[in-house]
């Protein structure tokens, strides 16, 4: 199963070429700033608007082409926008059931809805009306619902951003867990740094209705050219796995590719489990020599690849530590007291490691 | 102090206001659908033809629908041909009038509350498998009801108090075309008081009665939706 899609977003002013794929079993984000056309691009591959200049292919299956146009009821899709537009007239069962009721999926099942309604937690909201739920609550309601059409195609258009951080801290586990156990793709825009790291395998940088990159998300992050890492939320990703927990500290321990990282709050992780781990870039200080008195447990070797100004007062380096890429935010006047350049040697101190 | 006579007027109004608005309802519902959707450009052409019964006098609409339903005239001659009878001072014809009359009372609460609604839950819909038509039916009309229920209480309390139109077109036939408004013209016309007193009495009650009926409903929505 896969998406293939080419759009040109000429009717609003853009006159570029988007041309991109999303695969079964990843969750292919689509970051740019407002007005970049991220919006227009999942409303046409729904089949909402009938963007002139647009090919949707599906799986084979032509959804628009230049004489053919899918209606979105009968594309085998969901989507979740940004409010949750439950139906309030309906009870969350009822909302839920709609979906069920309509599935075109011809005999195949996604997921059972006793599984939608595991999978978003919402078991005891079942049997309530829609009226009395708070923000994040109607929007796992909303997801689930998805869910339950048996979509071969999830789309979802910034489902985090008209929560307040509570909610949206709360509701992001679930979604992870929707994303790793489905195994369909899943389109997903954002403009939140965060929520594309932690939820997307691959991504398509959007600028003014063209492409501006697209590769697998570790990488685009810690590309200094791209914008992505001019944000004061930068940060790198990092696979390992976890091999041990000292429980007198509550600190567990993981083995990546750069090295051992020991961090907090991740004592539910069984030992063996491979994880994501995110490194901001605000939080990583770069000494020349290996710091043995500091309070910062982890100290990653690595050599320099690669130096940007950000700004006035920072720069950006970026750094390979046994393949993997992490990114550094240090002054400009730090970096050049050390004289820091391509092919150095450091020692990374990270202040902090955030499971995901 | 009502008289037989004027129970078979307020029998020929309720007969001619359940029918009207059931003719109403079903007409208006696609239709103030369409004109909540469309994006026409001369939508507003459309809009202001309806809302004319709301800012013409009575007597001139029904001038102009007496001119149209007289045999010589085409529409008159028309039904005339199918039917053997003219519109003209017969039920039909009152049906008729009534419907164009209460037409905006009934189409401008159904398109004000299909506005509010938008296009986001049929969007919603059909990216659950929808069609247009189930989506409309199973979510717009629930979604709906306080407005559609506004306006057959509006469309039917309209046209039980219509009185110029009837008086044009319908005339003052007993069991046909005399209804309560007529009726209650007749006795004071009269002079007889007691009866127009009993039969004024009956329709302001009825009307009170329906205008809380809305107001209420009203009320109760705009709870829900705060």
């Amino acid at each position: 199963m896969s998406l293939k899609l080419e759009i040109n977003l000429a009717n609003q002013g853009f006159d570029k070429w988007i041309r991109m794929t999303a695969l079964a079993r990843q969750v292919t984000g689509v970051f740019g700033p407002s007005g970049s056309g991220k919006t227009s691009l999942l409303r046409a591959v729904a089949g909402f608007d009938k963007q002139p200049n647009a090919h949707v292919w599906f799986d084979g299956e032509p959804w628009q082409t230049d004489k053919h146009f899918l209606p979105t009821h009968k594309r085998e899709l969901a989507f979740v926008f940004q409010e949750a537009s439950l139906f309030n007239h309906l009870s969350v069962e009822q909302n839920l059931d709609f979906a069920l009721t309509r599935a075109r999926h011809r005999g195949r099942q996604i997921i059972a809805k006793k599984d939608a309604i595991e999978l978003l937690g919402i078991a005891p909201l079942v049997a309530r009306e829609c009226h009395g739920l708070s923000g994040g609550e109607r929007q796992r309601v909303a997801i689930a619902r998805a869910l339950c059409s048996q979509p071969k195609l999830l789309l979802m258009d910034e489902p985090l951003s008209a929560l307040d951080s509570a909610a949206k801290s709360d509701i992001l586990p679930w979604l992870e867990s929707v994303c790793s156990a489905t195994k369909i793709p899943i389109l997903y825009v954002s403009h939140s740094i965060d929520e594309i790291a932690r939820l997307s395998d691959s991504l398509v940088l959007l600028d003014a209705g063209g492409v501006l990159a697209q590769g697998s998300t570790r990488n685009m992050l810690s590309r200094l050219d791209l914008p992505l890492a001019n944000q004061p939320e930068a940060a790198s990703i990092i696979q390992g796995e976890v091999v041990r927990h000292d429980a007198d500290y509550g600190i567990t321990y993981l083995a990546t590719k750069a090295g051992e990282l020991a961090l907090t709050n991740a004592n539910a992780v069984s030992i063996g489990q491979s994880v994501r781990v995110k490194l901001s870039a605000r939080d990583i200080s770069i000494s020349l020599s290996v710091n043995h008195d500091t309070s910062i447990l982890n100290s990653i070797e690595g050599s320099i690849l690669e130096l940007k100004d950000h700004g006035k007062a920072q720069t950006l380096v970026k750094v390979v530590a046994h393949g993997e890429l992490i990114l550094a935010r240090i002054t400009k006047l730090s970096s050049e007291l050390l004289k820091l350049e391509p092919g150095m040697v450091v020692s990374l101190q990270i202040k902090s490691i955030a499971l995901l | 102090m009502i008289s037989p006579s004027d129970l078979v007027a307020l029998g020929t109004t309720l007969k001619l206001a359940s029918l009207s608005t059931a003719i109403l309802v079903l007409v208006c519902l696609p239709f103030s659908w369409w004109l909540a959707t469309t994006r026409w450009r001369f939508k507003y052409l459309v809009e202001s033809i309806i809302a004319l019964p709301l800012v013409l006098p009575p007597t001139v609409l029904g001038f102009y629908l007496l001119v149209l339903f007289s045999p010589n005239g085409y529409l008159g001659a028309f039904i005339k041909s199918l039917t053997g009878e003219g519109l003209a001072f017969s039920f039909t014809g009152l049906v008729v009038g009534s419907v164009i009359y209460s037409l905006p009372f009934v189409v401008q609460p159904l398109q004000n509350s299909f506005a509010a609604i938008g296009r986001r839950p049929l969007e919603v819909a059909a990216s659950l498998g929808a069609s247009p038509f189930d989506a409309f039916r199973s979510v717009v009309l629930p979604m709906a009801k306080p407005g559609i229920l506004t306006a057959t209480v509006l469309g039917f309390a309209h046209t039980v108090g219509e009185f110029g139109i009837v008086l044009m077109i319908g005339g003052n036939i007993p069991g046909e075309t005399r209804v309560a408004s007529i009726a209650i013209y007749e006795h004071v016309e009269t002079l007889e008081y007691g009866n127009a007193h009993a039969l004024s009495l009956l329709l302001l009650g009825l009307s009170m009665a329906l205008l809380i009926l809305v107001y209420a409903n009203n009320r109760r929505v705009g709870v829900f939706h705060s």
